[in-house]
């Protein structure tokens, strides 16, 4: 049994309580239970998606849990757990940035990397073209092509998500440029040039190989430089009570 | 098949050479030239950190790992943080091709490795380990924390040991 | 309802001006007496948020909020809500600030405009999650 202190906000959710008496053993089973005891706290604590909630702290004896071990934390007897709230809001929805799932970006690159790299050993130009198509729905449709075998492999739980605030739109100019380079290939064998398809071919390999191996994301390098010579690729945000367009107020 | 299977071999060891002998060259060229790092102090490490105010992972990813970092090791480390944007000549002198891009400086001033994307936690703490800094309290923090994790998965009371 | 003392409020509105073009925020010390809220002091405190981002964010991380609370207890007060500043936007709660916002607290957002600090309005997050105005006196 362990205490979970509760912070004022959260308490008229949990009766009144300041001090919740709990019995399991991770942090993450600690949350279910006073869900469960407490049905009322359950939108505050949690989003609609089940995530604990950003301004949800976890304190394990004055330490932050995210330093240790995170939801699986284990708990023990004596231990003094607190809720610690913290507080953050702004004047606009930031709404460039999305959840991504950085797991099914990994799974989509290695899919690209080795099918690819299978097509030019065993010189089927086919598989190319396979892959270039489903890079290429996969832009249109904003997710990551293979995105069906990443959720297979979700399903046996070999892989478990990684999901980042993140700008998604260099990793889909990524995919769309592979594909449109993978198309160039296909072409290059239909006008009977295998050198050069397959050397575009590589061209896709070796771009996907820098980002999964590396972390160099050759999307977000695109739009790093393009951003130095002044031409920012995304949107900027307009100023909310503003016209987008018309120039802010002197200051 | 076989053929090609040789090829493909050889391509991947060569993009792989070519890429290490490039950051090498980069590496080299700042120490001949002089970090000109005004922010850099002699005797600590540093990670030198290309960002800019549009860069999205640099917010999500790499600056929350460099700040854990920070507050694991405290002084040990001294963050250097330059804006791309700002300091462009500086950015092109050391090679920024992208960013985030976080150089590893050891505690001599030299740049000793290069992570042309986001780097994590794991990551930096092992480069700044396989350098030599980082020495004995901060391998004793470390094994604190892990002896915690050890100590937590030994008595994990689903297996009913406990 | 929440009072507030007018030199309370002006230190508010300051933080705002100071603050100014980044959003500045801190916390309402006071008491709650039912439906009745009384601010008696406020905490200015950093804005944590990325520099870069704080003009349309801030934050005040928990280890911040830890000695808030060891300050309100020893002034006998309690932590009843969060102010801060909205550069250049009305003193309403954004979406994002929803996301965000916790229930209980008074969220009192100012507008600021050319460092002039120009509207306040107070706002309570309800049991569903949406935000409700909140009556806010100065005295």
């Amino acid at each position: 049994m362990t205490t979970l202190k509760i912070p004022s906000p959260l308490r008229p959710y949990a009766d009144g309580m300041k001090e919740i008496e709990v019995e399991s053993e991770s942090v993450n089973a600690i949350i279910r239970e006073i869900i469960t005891r407490y049905p009322a706290l359950k939108p505050h604590l949690l989003d609609e998606s089940e995530n604990l909630r950003s301004y949800v702290n976890v304190f394990l004896n004055d330490e932050d849990v995210r330093t240790m071990q995170g939801l699986d934390t284990r708990v023990e007897q004596d231990d003094h757990l607190m809720i610690v709230p913290s507080i953050a809001g702004g004047s606009t929805s930031n709404n460039t940035l999305a959840k991504v799932d950085h797991a099914a970006l990994r799974t989509n690159q290695a899919m690209i990397i080795g099918l690819l790299l299978v097509a030019f050993v065993v010189d089927l130009t086919s598989l190319t073209l396979g892959v270039g198509i489903i890079m290429m729905i996969g832009t249109i449709l904003a997710k990551p092509g293979f995105i069906f075998i990443y959720r297979l492999l979700r399903q046996w739980n070999v892989i478990s998500p990684e999901i980042i605030s993140d700008n998604p739109e260099p990793h889909r100019f990524a995919n769309g440029f592979g594909s449109i380079v993978l198309f160039g290939a296909y072409l290059a064998f239909g006008l009977n040039s295998p050198l050069v398809g397959w050397i575009l071919t590589w061209v896709v390999i070796i771009l996907a190989g820098v980002n999964l191996f590396l972390g160099f994301c050759v999307g977000c390098a695109l739009y790093y430089w393009l951003n130095r010579i002044g031409l920012p690729l995304f949107p900027r945000e307009a100023p909310a009570d503003r016209f987008p367009g018309t120039r802010p107020p002197k200051a | 098949m076989l053929t090609r299977l040789a090829i493909a071999i050889v391509v991947i060891i060569t993009v792989w050479i070519v890429y290490r002998m490039w950051n090498y060259v980069t590496l080299q060229r700042r120490i001949r030239s002089g970090l000109r790092l005004d922010a850099y102090q002699f005797g600590r490490p540093a990670i030198l950190y290309f960002t800019t105010p549009d860069c999205v992972p640099c917010k999500t990813i790499q600056q929350p790992a460099l700040e854990r970092l920070s507050s694991i090791y405290g002084n040990r480390v001294q963050i250097i943080k330059v804006d791309a944007t700002i300091q462009p000549n500086l950015a092109d002198a050391w090679g920024v091709l992208s960013v985030p891009t976080t150089f590893i400086i050891d505690s001599e001033g030299r740049p000793r490795g290069v992570n042309h994307g986001t780097a994590s936690e794991e990551r930096l703490k092992s480069q700044l380990r396989t350098i030599g800094e980082l020495g004995a309290e901060a391998e004793a923090i470390d094994s604190k924390i892990s002896a915690r994790a050890i100590y937590i998965r030994d008595h994990d009371p689903s297996d009913g040991t406990s | 309802m929440i009072h507030i003392p007018v030199d309370v409020f002006a230190q508010i509105q300051k933080n705002g001006e100071e603050h100014y073009p980044e959003e500045g925020a801190g916390l309402l010390l006071g008491k709650v007496h039912g439906e009745k809220r009384i601010v008696e002091q406020v905490l200015q405190l950093q804005n944590r948020f990325q520099p870069g981002a704080r003009h349309n964010r801030y934050m005040i991380e928990p280890q911040d909020m830890l000695l808030a609370e060891e300050k309100a207890d020893e002034l006998g007060l309690e932590i009843i809500g969060v102010f801060h500043s909205h550069p250049d936007h009305p003193a309403q709660p954004s979406e994002y600030d929803r996301e965000r916002a916790l229930p209980w607290y008074s969220y009192i957002i100012t507008k600021v405009t050319d460092q002039s600090a120009i509207e306040s309005r107070s706002w309570r997050l309800t049991d569903e999650r949406t935000f409700t105005e909140e009556q806010l006196q100065i005295e």
